[in-house]
């Protein structure tokens, strides 16, 4: 996912087309790439725009990555997420309810 | 030798199914130098469950040398075609694979996997494209119900096959219908039971609540099979699971469990999704 994931300014954007990992990889690459931007910045905002059927596998890597370098509080309040449909929103809120994270997700 | 025959329609339905894998069982339980044979000739009608089956019983036979023959019928045309644009004729016939660019073909070719990628459900989603516009919450719906179920036969089912995936579109119906067949270690084996809870009560839980897992990899949260059902339940679908003893039917919001002999040693996940008439929860 390394040529899908370009940071402008302060939003990571999630681009389909040049996924070449499996589901799995990809999400753990990018809750590795969130950490990074964490490290860093105040704010990071990450877009799923564009992207369709996110499988609930891909936000359980990306949380469970995410959290090995910043808190769930970190997540809940540094990172805010834009969905695609609320389909896609519904996927993810019930990941942040299974980490058991303080976030709610808005698009 | 292991000789099976089977006649008539072999409908993508629970029922239809029941019949055909309880009926398989003696060929996925043949032991090396066995001969397997299997006699579709008078079939007239079949669909991805029954190809997703039979490539998974290929692939078996293959990797443990036992000969394995299917006997396709010769019409109706239609089942024919079927047989070409799935890749079965070439798989088991040798004759060359039919182009699924044809115009009027609603199949996509069957994908053998071991590890989910998220192009995985583009085929099917470009071929339903060539025949209708396709609602973007159909779409999701869709790749996302495909990749949950493959992704659990990723994580959970050590299959020794890897996993089988056919599509099929009828623009008539306006309906998706998909299988994803493994060999692996079973639903009712995996998942975490809450005290002495029956399987199945475990399973009911995790077909309807989520939340119910393994964690075979570490980030598993039981939300797979969830989401295959809330898919399926907002899009008038209907799902039939067939693991180990264990035969799950989802329709209407209902979901039927009952214990099926003899066993089938994997897990086939059949489903059916009605494109454009999703509705509100």
């Amino acid at each position: 996912m390394s040529n899908s994931t370009v940071s402008t300014s302060e939003t990571i954007v999630v681009q389909e087309v040049a996924w070449s990992d499996s589901i799995a990889d990809s999400g753990t690459r990018l809750g590795g790439i969130i950490a990074s931007e964490l490290s860093t910045r105040h704010q990071v905002a990450v877009s799923f725009r564009g992207l369709r059927g996110v499988p609930s596998t891909f936000f359980n890597a990306m949380v469970v990555r995410a959290l090995q370098d910043v808190t769930p509080e970190a997540i809940a309040t540094k990172v805010k997420f834009e969905f695609e449909n609320d389909v896609q929103e519904q996927v993810w809120l019930r990941t942040a309810r299974a980490y058991q994270l303080p976030v709610v997700g808005r698009r | 030798m292991a000789e099976i025959a089977f006649e008539g329609n072999l409908n993508d339905t629970p029922a239809s199914m029941r019949r055909f894998i309880k009926g398989m069982v003696p060929a996925f339980e043949a032991g090396a130098g066995e001969e397997v044979v299997i006699d579709l000739r008078a079939v007239r009608y079949f669909g991805p469950d029954v190809c997703a089956t039979l490539v998974a019983l290929q692939r078996r036979c293959q990797s443990l040398r036992i000969p394995l023959q299917v006997r396709f019928p010769s019409s109706p045309p239609k089942l024919r075609a079927y047989i070409g644009f799935s890749g079965l004729a070439s798989l088991f016939e040798g004759t060359p694979s039919t182009s699924p660019e044809h115009p009027e073909n609603e199949t996509i070719p069957y994908e053998v996997f071991e590890r989910v990628r998220i192009q995985q459900a583009d085929a099917i989603v470009q071929l339903i494209e060539r025949h209708q516009v396709l609602r973007s919450d159909d779409d999701d719906a869709l790749r996302s119900a495909i990749r949950e179920v493959m992704q659990n036969v990723e994580d959970h089912s050590k299959s020794p096959v890897g996993g089988v995936f056919a599509a099929r579109y009828f623009s008539a119906q306006r309906e998706v219908r998909v299988a994803i067949v493994d060999l692996g270690v079973g639903i009712p084996s995996t998942v975490p039971r809450a005290g002495g809870e029956p399987a199945a009560g475990a399973v009911r839980r995790t077909l309807l609540q989520g939340g119910v897992t393994s964690n075979t990899t570490g980030r598993n949260a039981g939300q797979g099979l969830y989401w295959l059902a809330a898919h399926a339940n907002r899009m008038r679908g209907e799902v039939a699971i067939f693991s180990d003893d264990l035969e799950c039917v989802l329709r209407n919001k209902q979901l039927d469990m009952r214990a099926v002999d003899p066993p089938f040693h994997g897990t086939a996940v059949f489903f059916t999704l009605a494109l454009g008439s999703s509705v509100d929860e």
